[in-house]
């Protein structure tokens, strides 16, 4: 295969030493990517909609307490355990490495929900609603989901497409750095790295062949493609 | 009546009745096997065979089966190789799911086909038994002879069964020409509508077509969203500074707010939604406007002109005097770029 | 002696079609009941569906809860009909005479509540048709891979096996009530007696196909819970992922169903004094497979989570220890009496065994008990995922209740309302026991 038709294979990786928690990448993420406004009441019952989330877990007793806490997002699986279990072929993988979610063919069985097990997918239990004029401020390459849909990171697809149609407009390959999802671009420490796996030049590929690397829930066997690197202090 | 019609004799018998000795001496009088029939409330022996004619019930569910299997795997590995979607790392067409399916198919349509066949093969048994005499369910046994009305075969049977100790031998008349009921086609296609009708009628959901987002083929918004600034007619009070007072009282600051997005800072017809109109915004500073004088400016921001809407609620008269007035003195667009205060 | 048989004949055409005719006050006032419990659940549905979803307790990681449970318990109940019917049909036992036509009308409404639960749990109802197969302009098809469409492929066959099932022995009862019964349904039994005459060829006709069609169905009894079971072991969740749940859900599903055959004797029984149809003694075999049922069960379950409990494994022994100490130890432990310690410890004493209104109590509670312990595989697996930072609990709402009653409400209203149309107890081959017995 040529270079210039070699399929990409986008990943992440996440520098865990990096990392802050201070959550700029959960706030952009809601921003590029209308996501619904929980609320308090949903917020308390469990159900407010995070694409990326901190984790944070308290270690240790008072006091020597420390917490510890990691972004996790959907980890485009290699092996995802969430897409052959939908039985609409909502959830599939695409030759780029990505999971999809086709949102209009979603009818809301949600098993997918339940086989994902970084439980990095959220469905939308009601429709949305934004006072306006907040809704003016929504994305418009991104579609607005309405109630009954899952949905879940989609690595920023939307920036993935505009960034390969003006490569191939242009008559050449995605460049590193052509493309940054809303949480990348807004990573004040730059915790977060995204590319194409499938070039070795990349910051991506660089990165994951740290030491320091491994990925979430890996004894599973779920190819994620993120890799997570451990923090040092 | 016809010289080929038939008469049915069913008689009624007690249930200790040697069956295969009447139906032999039936027989015996010339009376063809498959115009006997032994009617009863129950069936008289346990054998179940299937030499009932034609093709036996076990070859219909078995070819059945085997067409069931080939659906089975039509959907599990057909219309998947139709359609490749890669789900999971898991290979498009697999031998566990493909065999699941057609198990399932295959006894689906096993059960359905030997079901269909029976039905068929009973309906064509028992059309040619005119009538069931009620009483074989209180406990008697009915034998239903069909033959000819011309001839010695309807006295002879009749002897046969008073020989046999019958009960009672009703007659019923079978005119050779029956019409053909469509009875049941129209009865089955009576209990299939609803579904049809249901199928029909299920509705087309137009989920997610209208976007609360701002569409790039959506017409500009020409004012400023509800809520968005704070104006003064609308009983809204900013925090006015000393300096925005003044600009606010000249008109300057409400051309900012309202005006700016389709005339520019300058007023000369470059705002940044210009290029979306389908005709370009007045250049304010143009000798055509600078000729008009206060009270036509505050007509046409009053009553809209041609694209430019109406500010009549939007602004307060006294606002829009104000703009007006501050339109009026604009600066003739000089070379080097004139800024007014608190312009960025 | 086989004249007594035959005598009967008549007795027991009159005891056995007067539950069609007879309309009693009591009987209206149920049915006006059960239609108002009816009609609340689907006024709640319906305001579920335009509301969306959310109207539940559901929130990650619970994407799945008592609906799917409800789904699980009612395709559980529907092996009832299918196991009496067609298991003791090839054993030739006897007793089953009188079980059978209540049993398998059971498993028909169950099927048909079992896919309304479906419905109910679906975030976009009214695409449904996603999920059918067949050639259309999107261009693409469901996806069989899922366990869900192999489920719906399974409970598919199974519901129309089972309405087959159910009918074939009803077409000479159809043909008696034709002739007996006046009115509106003279018609429609005219109908489904399919012109019913009683020859012999039609005898033999009738039991080759049911013959047939026996061994089938009990095959597609035991896939179907099977592949229900599936749905659960086919994911990753911890406590989903274990390759006894196929066989565990099938006895599970056959110990509920036989529970609620109790329940279904002895209502028919009381109401339509049946007393010497249905005896105490189809109360004891029933009670004799009940044990069968709650030693396999108990077994299965016990080898389930013995190595649960000996490996240690942290993401599983959560889920342990939240059922037999923590959150859900209440659910856990009424389920363990209801359908494990009172089924061993009554059901041993053969004199409980003929006590019909004792089995009446053991079968409502061994229901209880079964729609407790299908809600406890759901949730507490689903509220500990492995990444713990999302634990949490969960309890029905009340929209969810309310549903799921107004579905118990119509299971209840079709039996009773079928119970004026189709014979309780299959009369022809009520009057082939009694030759038998007497040959």
């Amino acid at each position: 295969m040529t270079e210039e038709k070699k399929p990409y294979r986008w990943g992440m990786v996440i520098d865990l030493d990096r990392c802050t928690g201070c959550e700029a990448c959960v706030v952009a993420c809601h921003a590029e990517n209308n996501i619904r406004i929980s609320g308090q009441d949903e917020a308390s019952q469990g159900r407010a909609v995070n694409w990326i989330r901190i984790e944070r877990y308290w270690e240790g007793t008072y006091p020597n307490v420390s917490a510890k806490f990691m972004p996790v997002l959907c980890q485009h699986c290699g092996n995802a355990p969430c897409e052959p279990v939908c039985p609409v072929y909502a959830s599939y993988h695409t030759p780029d490495g990505l999971n999809a979610q086709v949102y209009n063919r979603c009818i809301g069985v949600r098993y997918c929900g339940n086989n994902c097990p970084y439980i990095a997918r959220q469905f939308n239990w009601f429709d949305p609603h934004w006072d306006p004029p907040l809704q003016e401020q929504l994305n418009p390459d991104v579609t607005v989901r309405q109630n009954g849909i899952m949905e879940k990171c989609t690595f920023c697809v939307q920036r993935i497409r505009k960034a390969k149609e003006q490569a191939e407009s242009e008559g050449r390959r995605v460049r590193d750095g052509d493309v940054v999802p809303a949480c990348v671009q807004s990573c004040p420490t730059s915790a977060l790295v995204f590319g194409d796996r499938n070039d070795p030049d990349s910051q991506v590929s660089a990165m994951a062949r740290n030491d320091r690397g491994f990925r979430l829930l890996e004894s599973l066997g779920t190819d994620p493609a993120i890799t997570y690197l451990k923090r040092l202090s | 009546m016809s010289p080929r019609d038939e008469l049915e004799l069913q008689g009624l018998f007690m249930p200790d009745l040697d069956v295969s000795a009447l139906v032999a001496r039936i027989r015996q009088a010339g009376v063809p096997e498959e115009q006997i029939h032994v009617l009863s409330p129950l069936p008289l022996s346990n054998r179940a065979s299937d030499r009932i004619g034609g093709v036996p019930l076990y070859g219909i569910t078995v070819a059945a089966g085997l067409v069931g299997i080939g659906v089975g795997v039509f959907f599990a590995a057909g219309t998947a190789v139709m359609y490749p979607l890669m789900t999971g790392g898991k290979p498009i067409v697999s031998a566990p799911i493909v065999g699941i399916i057609s198990y399932e198919t295959m006894m689906l349509l096993a059960i359905v086909m030997t079901f269909l066949a029976m039905v068929v093969r009973v309906k064509s048994t028992n059309a040619k038994i005119h009538s069931r005499d009620t009483r074989i369910d209180e406990g008697r046994i009915a034998v239903a002879v069909r033959v000819p009305i011309i001839g010695p075969s309807v006295d002879a049977v009749r002897n046969i069964m008073e020989q046999a100790g019958v009960l009672d031998i009703r007659s019923s008349l079978i005119p050779s020409c029956q019409p053909s009921s469509r009875e049941a086609v129209r009865q089955a296609a009576s209990l299939l509508m609803p579904f049809i009708l249901a199928g029909v009628l299920a509705n087309c959901s137009q989920d997610m077509q209208d976007q609360p987002s701002y569409q790039r083929q959506e017409a500009p918004r020409l004012h400023s969203p509800l809520g968005s600034v704070p104006q003064k007619s609308r009983g809204v009070r900013p925090l006015l500074t000393e300096a925005t007072r003044t600009e606010a009282r000249a008109g300057a600051g409400i051309f900012k707010v309202n005006c700016v997005h389709c005339h520019g800072t300058q007023g000369e017809g470059d705002g940044p939604i210009a290029p979306f109109l389908r005709e370009r915004p007045a250049n304010l500073t143009s000798d055509e406007v600078r000729t008009m004088s206060v009270e036509t400016i505050y007509r046409i921001v009053t009553e809209g002109k041609d694209m430019m809407p109406s500010f009549q609620g939007e602004l307060s008269a006294e606002e829009r005097i104000e703009v007006a007035r501050f339109v009026t003195s604009l600066p003739r667009p000089s070379f080097a770029q004139h800024r007014s205060e608190g312009d960025r | 002696m086989r004249e007594s048989a035959w005598n009967e004949m008549p007795a027991i055409n009159r005891d056995l079609l007067a539950p069609l005719s007879e309309i009693t006050r009591p009987y209206l006032v149920f049915v006006a009941v059960l239609t108002a419990v009816v009609a609340v659940g689907a006024g709640v549905w319906v305001y579920q569906i335009e509301t969306g979803i959310g109207q539940t307790n559901m929130h990650p990681p619970v994407f799945w809860s008592a609906y799917i449970a409800s789904f699980v318990y009612w395709i559980g109940v529907s092996h009832s009909g299918t196991f009496i019917s067609g298991v003791l049909r090839l054993t030739k036992a006897e007793w089953r005479r009188p079980v059978t036509r209540i049993a398998e009308l059971m498993t028909i409404i169950s099927v048909m509540i079992a896919g309304l639960c479906v419905f109910f749990h679906l975030g976009r109802v009214w695409r449904w048709y996603y999920l059918l197969p067949y050639p259309n302009q999107r261009e693409i098809w469901p996806d069989f891979r899922s366990p869900l469409m192999w489920d719906a492929t399974a409970v598919f066959t199974y519901a129309t096996a089972s309405a087959i099932y159910l009918y074939l022995p009803l077409i000479p009862d159809f043909a008696l009530a034709r002739d007996h019964v006046r009115g509106w349904r003279q018609r429609l039994y005219a109908i489904l007696c399919l012109g019913w005459k009683g020859s012999q060829q039609e005898w033999e006709t009738l039991n080759t196909a049911i013959r047939i069609i026996t061994p089938l169905i009990v095959m597609v009894m035991v896939s179907v819970h099977s592949i229900v079971g599936w749905d659960f072991g086919m994911s990753l969740v911890p406590g989903w992922h274990t390759s006894i749940i196929a066989p565990y859900f099938v006895v599970g599903a056959v110990h509920s169903g036989l529970g609620m055959v109790a329940v279904g004797l002895y209502v028919v029984r009381r109401t339509y004094r049946l007393e010497s149809y249905i005896r105490p003694e189809h109360f004891d075999k029933l009670g004799k497979l009940l044990i069968v049922t709650t030693l396999t069960l108990a077994y299965l379950y016990f080898a389930d989570q013995l190595t649960v409990w000996y490996g240690k494994r942290p993401d599983e022994m959560a889920i342990l220890h939240s059922l037999v100490t923590g959150p859900y130890a209440v659910p856990f432990w009424t389920m363990i009496v209801l359908i494990y310690v009172c089924p061993l410890a009554l059901l041993t004493l053969p004199s409980f065994r003929t006590w019909p209104a004792g089995m009446l109590l053991l079968g409502i509670g061994i229901n209880i008990g079964m729609y407790v312990e299908r809600v406890l595989i759901i949730v507490p697996p689903l509220t500990h995922p492995r990444l713990t930072y999302q634990w949490s609990e969960y309890f029905p709402a009340w929209t969810e209740l309310i549903i799921l009653t107004g579905a118990f409400a119509l299971a209840v209203l079709m039996y009773a309302l079928l119970a004026k149309f189709v014979p309780l107890i299959s009369i022809w081959e009520e009057k082939e026991g009694r030759l038998h017995v007497a040959s």
